[in-house]
């Protein structure tokens, strides 16, 4: 196979595989990988659901070729177990952000990245909250909930 | 991308990326791939050469004149105190944060989007593109929509503009996130006068000339020098937008 060998780390655990050059991230998460909690919308970066965590900050994962991730480190929201992701998990699931949860992961990935920001004053503030979510696009319109789980993970820090 | 895979190699250093671009004429830089991937939909994957691992490119020199390597993403410069006079103002409007993680400064300048906020801001700033060939101002650097002189095989190796220079930028997006720019507007105060860099008029971003601020009818002025396209979507309303946008921006300088 005319593949390209890497190795990087997902979700806490050493991977090495051998993929096509033109494979993208979102396709090795699901395909290869297993990893169903990635979803793929629009496969040309409009609608954030591929969202993943590569070094801790987010990228779209279908556009992102798995070759250019040779030794990062991603969480995926399988990935979401340690405190700060069980924080976003409970909030998302008292406020009902997860209506369809097509964008789940999407959301829950740009949250977490939010939330991380030290450069950003105050993780409360909606506008705040709201010019970083607009990363990612729920169909359902069920935004009201989505702001107000990210603002309650941010209340429990 | 359907058919064949073309290969992929990440070369190193420079020297490295040389050789196999003169190896393989045919290959696509790779940076960011936040434009270049969702083009290729449909197509048949070109051979990757992925500039990602060479870290000459990855840096921001500040002095007299800011030098940000080409491989420099978004976040990163927005990030930086380089940035602060309306460069990370400006970074703000472009797609949303996981773009801004990814895309790069090289791959901004060589996709030369006509209401792309990087050959706005630089043309503003009076930057230059350095290749490996060459410095290029960035007037001259873009040939029109997603159009540059780049040569076959050149490399844009960092981009370079004045350090501690200082714009008000204003933009109307189409929507938000993903939405591309109306118009969008730098201001800068050149002694008593402003002078504007536009883009969402005719097919390039466009720089005025000092225009004297009062009491002059300053907006007829800058008209006068950007005629909108006839061919614009709604030239009417882009006039309108440009001096509702150029009013704020000029206020704030």
């Amino acid at each position: 196979m005319n593949g390209v060998l890497i190795s990087l780390r997902i979700n806490g655990g050493a991977v090495a595989a051998r993929v096509a050059p033109d494979l993208t991230l979102a396709d090795f998460l699901r395909g290869e990988q297993r990893l169903k909690g990635t979803h793929i919308g629009c496969e040309e970066g409009v609608c954030g659901s591929c969202t993943v965590m590569a070094d801790g900050e987010t990228l779209r994962s279908c556009l992102t070729l798995a070759t250019q991730m040779d030794g990062a480190d991603i969480t995926t929201v399988e990935g979401f177990d340690d405190p700060a992701g069980e924080r976003l998990r409970k909030a998302f699931s008292e406020y009902f952000a997860a209506q369809c949860g097509f964008c789940t992961a999407g959301m829950m990935a740009v949250a977490r990245e939010f939330l991380a920001d030290t450069s950003v004053a105050d993780h409360r503030d909606e506008a705040a909250i709201r010019s970083r979510l607009d990363a990612v696009v729920c169909r359902c319109t069920g935004y009201q909930a989505i702001v107000a789980a990210v603002r309650a993970a941010a209340g429990a820090e | 991308m359907t058919g064949e895979s073309g290969g992929y190699a990440a070369p190193n250093d420079l020297g490295a990326l040389r050789a196999f671009l003169d190896a393989n004429p045919g290959a696509a830089i790779l940076a960011g791939g936040q434009s270049l991937l969702p083009s290729l939909r449909g197509k048949a994957p070109p051979q990757f050469v992925d500039i990602g691992r060479i870290a000459a490119l990855k840096a921001i020199e500040t002095g007299s004149r800011v030098r940000v390597g080409a491989g420099v993403t978004l976040a990163a410069l927005a990030r930086h105190p380089a940035a602060a006079g309306g460069i990370a103002e400006a970074i703000g409007f472009v797609g949303n944060v996981t773009i801004r993680n990814r895309a790069t400064v090289g791959g901004c300048l060589a996709w030369a989007d006509p209401r792309g906020e990087i050959p706005l801001i630089m043309l503003a700033l009076g930057g230059t593109v350095e290749t490996d060939r060459r410095e290029i101002a960035v007037e001259d650097f873009i040939a029109g929509p997603f159009l540059t002189t780049l040569e076959p095989g050149e490399i844009i190796v960092a981009a370079t503009f004045e350090a501690g220079r200082k714009l008000a930028f204003e933009e109307l997006l189409v929507r938000n996130s993903t939405g591309r720019a109306v118009v969008a507007v730098a201001c800068e105060r050149v002694g008593e006068a402003r002078r504007y860099t536009v883009s969402g008029l005719v097919d390039r971003p466009v720089r005025s000339t000092p225009i004297a601020d009062d009491p002059s009818p300053w907006f007829d002025d800058l008209l006068v020098q950007f005629p909108v396209l006839a061919d614009a979507s709604s030239p009417t309303y882009r006039r309108r937008v440009l001096h509702a946008l150029a009013l704020r921006a000029r206020e704030r300088m």
